[in-house]
């Protein structure tokens, strides 16, 4: 099969199967998350170039994966419902000072990693200091303290 | 427009909903092409070989194959025939031109092609003539073949073989 064709389908596998899998997926990584990565890069790489190894093909599999992400970058720059498509939306898990116990589930999350990041960036001791807790598109957790706190 | 003391960002909810929905469907999905796939619906697997019999030819083979990986078509031809006696059969001419790097084990038992077969010929033991195809398909496809022999023996082949 033709480099390019591979490395667009690879490209789209790829994507959905990481879309699919949620946000949280790719953010805080651990040891074993940074070597799953590692698997899976080299998994993909065989249905890159299959049995081809040389420079010409790996260097049209390089450029066609670049140009295909600086593709779905501008694409999702043009329409904020685009934007939602590829990269999803940023969430609120804790709405001034209530904890979306729901929607933490939806994401996969427990409160913990929430206190964790609130601890870790600004310093937060409880729930009822933070006035805003977002799972951002990447995946990582923002925290807004109430007003005097952190 | 958010108030004063509201963040101000998007809280696109039908959107997140229907988000959800898609990314439960997709695990269901993913879970069930694993589960395929551990099955044997895209090769090797207790799903992917299949065995065919008839008129004394039997042929063992993977159902599913894939492109760039080895496959085995197995053809044993069960005549009777006295040890070192010839065992004859042929497999339609266009099948075999399809196969890839194919190596045959015994190497020796292909005898050419005729107008529309490939011939084949082997020694036979206890009775029966045993043949091998190695080959790693290029391209994929639905492939059928038959394999006939002298005695009018006839068995059919069908394989589907994915990217």
């Amino acid at each position: 099969m033709n480099p390019v064709f591979r490395a667009v389908v690879m490209f789209a596998v790829l994507w959905i199967v990481f879309r699919v899998g949620g946000r949280r997926t790719l953010a805080d990584i651990t040891t074993f998350d940074f070597i799953l990565l590692l698997v899976i890069g080299d998994a993909a790489q065989n249905a890159f170039v299959g049995d081809d190894f040389s420079l010409t093909t790996a260097a049209l599999v390089i450029v066609t994966l670049l140009l295909l992400d600086l593709a779905v970058g501008r694409l999702s720059m043009r329409s904020a419902r685009l934007r939602r498509i590829i990269d999803s939306a940023p969430v609120i898990v804790i709405d001034n000072g209530k904890v979306l116990d729901r929607v933490l589930s939806w994401e996969g999350m427990d409160l913990d990693e929430v206190l964790t990041a609130a601890r870790e960036r600004h310093g937060l001791e409880r729930v009822d200091q933070i006035k805003y807790a977002i799972v951002e598109r990447h995946g990582g957790i923002s925290v807004v303290p109430k007003d005097g706190c952190g | 427009m958010a108030k004063p003391d509201e963040i101000e960002m998007e809280r696109p909810d039908t959107f997140l909903s229907r988000e959800r929905a898609v990314q439960r469907a997709g695990v269901v999905v993913l879970t069930l092409f694993v589960l395929a796939g551990a099955a044997g619906m895209f090769g090797n697997g207790p799903l992917s070989h299949a065995t065919t019999s008839a008129g004394g030819i039997e042929l063992r083979y993977e159902r599913f194959g894939r492109t760039t990986a080895p496959t085995t078509i197995e053809v044993t031809v069960t005549t009777g025939a006295a040890d070192g006696a010839p065992v004859r059969f042929r497999i339609e001419r266009r099948f075999i031109e399809r196969l890839d790097q194919l190596e045959l084990r015994p190497e020796d038992v292909f005898k050419g092609f005729d107008d529309t077969h490939a011939l084949f010929e082997v020694a036979a033991a206890g009775g029966r003539g045993h043949v091998e195809l190695h080959f790693k398909p290029q391209d994929p496809g639905f492939r059928q073949t038959s394999v006939v022999t002298d005695g009018a023996g006839i068995a059919h082949l069908r394989q589907l073989i994915y990217f």
